[in-house]
């Protein structure tokens, strides 16, 4: 059922934040009746768009034309007005209040219409009707299972008839069965002239549903195509920027074995934050040898953060040990893990990885390991702080004004550098890192390879977590691939593409 | 080493004199309003704040319980913690002072009058500390518990003089005198200044030493710029918030048993009309800057002394315009603050989008 009139279209829309450009130049278009998916690894840019779509943010320049008519952007009442409906991946409910009061409760902001209980419950009771959901109105919405907030959800954003429909990620956390019942809904949705937006990563899913496929790469806009015309491995290969599947590979290094242990996790697990939420990591069992890397590939959320964060020690297991060179690292203080030799380069340089107002040389003397320099009896020695900082300024490549500089005023890739200088100054014996290039450009990210190889190369067993497949398989010897917090298959770097990666990734076939 | 902190940045300097001057220019305007002559007004404030030697005197001793707790504000707020509590943590210093001059060992003079005023930091400090615990482990709002701990500590004391301690025959609640041994002696001849002024100054340089020269300083600016951050590196975030909320108290509790063993001679209830409080105030407008601090607190100690001069000058001027410069002076920082920041983040945002479309 697809018409040709165009419902929405995006027109060039740009937004940068802080060291990265979330949306360049994005375009695309929406037909009456279509079902379009938005394909790309997290950090594409797909919810930007979307919160720009929807008025969340204001886009630096571009146009969203709905139905013809220019959308005011950065006003979420105006996309609501203009018939643009939203359901969210994170679901916005009152958990205490039940399934009606909740759709009451959302319909007295910014609906424009005020309708009575009863009113509501009618046009509940037709939905339902019309897209078989079975939706008990009465029962309190913390007793319900994801699938049927879910509905909830949607049922909230058809009340208010909807012209365009965008969902964010709606199959994640459900079972097939849910997923085809979701789908059945979508399609007759789009029948009765419904435009649908689809954001999603698993390639199957998208690919069973979809008309359409625009996938998105670094905030850019790789291809529109048609979901006849392409297959998962190409669409695998297209998010992940290996546009020719058989690219000539990189030559990873000599797949040796391990020395030395210097990391062992075994059987690993971490409870879910809250209760009955499913397990974050089950029995999570591996190791790493001095001068190896690792790579953990997975897709967002399947575990590979919490792992990191339950090997430095910000988070702590329910079950199993991590070995540092011998040693039972699993109770021991965050200090006392980096003291022994561990090092972390968090994924959010911003939230974990600086201290922004604070000077470069402040932030290097607060590494661990840079004590006997920088301080004596807890007395800082201003003169060796400073000349340690300059001293790994140069190391490094740090390119700043002076040592005196907030680390906040450094480009990315210069604080980067600076984790990097303050990590790897004390020679750690295990690194572990997490999108160590994102948002950096072309040489910042050759620098920080650099850093990585060399400091593999010096001994230290090297673990990468990276949404960056390319930067996986071009780092590391050996690949983890992890999925709902456990460990689905490994692989050596040299016997896979990044296509083939992506497959894998997206819930394809396992290798 | 963080400038900001050290030095007096020239932006810090101009905002927190604006709102000052802002301040008067206000208070003068509300005096012409009720039909007085400010100048004649302003006039008798500054007789008896920096008229005479006395009236000096008058001000450096009430600029003392004033700068201590501020200092010890500052040092919280370095680790982004808000101690509120200052003034419950200055009654609990005064009362431990109280108890050691009455009830400890019979010292001679110097030993006397450093167990008093180490008793005051301690139970200041610990004070403190019970807030600093409960946010450390417990991830309770200190702005809360420090602010609760206040009622506590001020009916403890009140409880205390009144009670077990009250003095024989005494018309109004109070515990007896200290004896001399134990009391800090004055120090300039023709004024009431006592030697607290000296601790007061120490407690400026200590300060600026801590937070910009130890390791400890180091943790705290860490933590207050980024606490999560600062786990992740290796910080140790809990020990440090503990630390920092007992340090803070025990300078508040220092100033609790200057003023008792200094100023009053006793415990008397009601002793600190909110010290504790101003305090808050003087760190902000001093921006957490000990040498700022010390402007500040010496201005609101001037303020303080002045209130006295403005009703002998202007008869029928309430000396609550005291206070109302000051509340003026930080209404005024706030908004200038609250401006700067709204223009340095469209600032930040415009180059943010030029550095990133460059590429």
């Amino acid at each position: 059922m697809m018409s040709n009139s165009e419902l929405l279209k995006v027109d060039g829309v740009t937004k940068a934040f802080p060291g990265i450009l979330a949306n360049d130049a994005i375009t695309f278009d929406l037909k009456a009746g279509e079902i379009h998916a938005l394909l790309g690894e997290n950090g594409a840019g797909k919810t930007t768009l979307v919160s720009i779509l929807f008025g969340l943010q204001r886009p630096d320049s571009g146009r969203v034309l709905v139905n013809g008519t220019e959308l005011e952007l950065g006003n979420p009442r105006q996309a609501i007005v203009h018939g643009l409906g939203f359901v969210q991946q994170h679901y916005s409910l009152v958990p205490t209040l039940t399934v009606i009061e909740n759709l009451i409760l959302s319909l007295q902001y910014g609906s424009g219409q005020t309708l009575s209980r009863d009113q509501i419950e009618q046009r509940v009771a037709r939905l339902s009707q019309r897209h078989g959901l079975a939706l008990d109105t009465t029962a309190r919405v913390e007793r319900l299972s994801v699938s049927d907030q879910q509905q909830v959800e949607l049922i909230k954003t058809l009340i208010r008839t909807p012209r365009v429909l965008i969902l964010d990620e709606p199959a994640a956390l459900h079972s097939a069965e849910e997923v085809k019942k979701l789908w059945q809904v979508l399609r007759d949705l789009a029948k009765q002239g419904v435009g649908i937006i689809l954001i999603g990563h698993k390639l199957e899913d998208i690919l069973a549903i979809a008309d359409r496929i625009t996938v998105l790469r670094r905030g850019r806009v790789v291809a529109t195509v048609s979901a006849q015309e392409v297959n998962a491995a190409q669409l695998g290969a297209m998010m992940v920027g290996a546009l020719a599947a058989d690219s000539p590979r990189l030559p990873a290094p000599a797949l040796e074995t391990p020395v030395t242990r210097a990391l062992e996790v075994r059987c690993l697990s971490v409870k879910g934050d809250r209760a009955r939420a499913p397990d974050l990591l089950k029995d999570i069992d591996f190791s790493v040898g001095s001068g190896e890397i690792l790579g953990i590939a997975g897709v967002i959320g399947s575990g590979q953060l919490e792992l990191l964060e339950v090997i430095t020690g910000i988070r702590m297991p329910s079950a199993g040990e991590i070995i540092l060179h011998g040693y039972n690292i699993s109770t021991l203080k965050i200090r006392e893990r980096l003291t022994r030799g561990l090092a972390l380069i968090p994924g959010d340089r911003h939230r974990d990885g600086l201290i922004g107002p604070m000077s470069l040389a402040d932030n290097l003397a607060l590494g661990v390991g840079g004590e006997p320099t920088s301080s004596r009896m807890g007395v800082l020695r201003l003169r060796s702080v400073y000349a340690r900082a300059r001293e790994l300024m140069k190391r490094f490549g740090i390119n700043a004004a002076s040592p005196s500089v907030p680390a906040a005023t450094l480009s990315g890739g210069n604080q980067q550098k600076l984790i990097f200088a303050r990590e790897l100054a004390r020679n750690p014996k295990v690194i572990l890192c997490c999108y160590p290039t994102r948002g950096l450009d072309f040489a910042a990210t050759a620098a920080v390879h650099q850093e990585l190889r060399l400091a593999a190369a010096r001994g230290a067993a090297v673990i990468v977590v990276s949404i960056d497949l390319d930067e996986i398989l071009a780092l590391a010897s050996r690949l983890i691939v992890i999925q709902g917090g456990r460990i689905i298959g490994e692989v050596a770097a040299n016997e896979v593409t990044a296509a083939e990666l992506g497959v894998m990734l997206g819930g394809g076939i396992a290798a | 080493m963080t400038r900001t902190f050290t030095a007096f940045s020239g932006r810090n300097l101009v905002i927190s004199v604006a709102a000052v001057v802002l301040a008067f220019g206000t208070a003068a305007l509300l005096l012409v309003v009720v039909g007085q002559n400010a100048f004649q007004s302003f006039g008798g404030m500054a007789s008896t704040a920096v008229g005479s030697k006395f009236a000096i005197g008058t001000t450096f001793t009430k600029t003392v319980p004033r700068l201590l707790p501020a200092l010890g504000i500052a040092l919280a707020l370095r680790a982004g913690l808000w101690n509120i509590g200052a003034e419950g943590q200055i009654y609990v210093g005064a009362a431990a002072a109280t108890a050691a001059a009455l009830f400890g060992p019979q010292l001679s003079f110097p030993l006397g009058t450093a167990l008093a005023l180490v008793a005051a930091m301690i139970v200041g400090a610990a004070w403190a500390a019970i807030p600093g615990m409960l946010r450390a482990y417990r991830g309770l709002n200190e702005v809360i518990t420090t602010l609760m701990m206040v009622y506590i500590a001020v009916q403890l004391t009140n409880f205390l003089i009144e009670g077990p301690w009250l003095v024989a025959n005494s018309t109004w609640p109070a515990t007896p005198l200290i004896a001399v041994p134990f009391k800090l002696p004055l120090i300039w001849s023709g004024t009431l200044v006592n030697a607290g002024v000296i601790l007061a100054l120490l407690g400026v340089a200590i300060l600026g030493f801590v937070v910009n020269r130890t390791t400890f300083g180091l943790w705290l600016r860490a933590i207050g710029g980024n606490e999560h951050a600062s786990g992740v590196i290796g910080v140790p975030v809990r020990p440090m918030i503990l630390a920092a909320l007992a340090a803070s108290g025990a300078f508040a509790g220092l100033a609790g048993g200057i003023e008792v063993l200094g100023v009053r001679g006793r415990l008397l209830e009601g002793f600190s009309p909110g010290y504790g409080f101003e305090a808050i105030a003087i760190a902000l407008l001093g921006r957490l800057n000990p040498v700022g601090i010390l402007a500040a607190s010496l201005l609101f100690g001037a303020l303080d002394a002045g209130a006295a001069g403005l009703q002998v000058a202007a008869a029928g001027t309430s000396s609550a315009i005291s206070p109302v410069i000051e509340s003026l002076a930080v209404a005024y920082l706030l908004a200038a603050l609250g401006l700067a920041k709204t223009i340095s983040r469209r600032r930040e945002a415009r180059s943010a989008l030029h550095s990133a479309t460059r590429k």
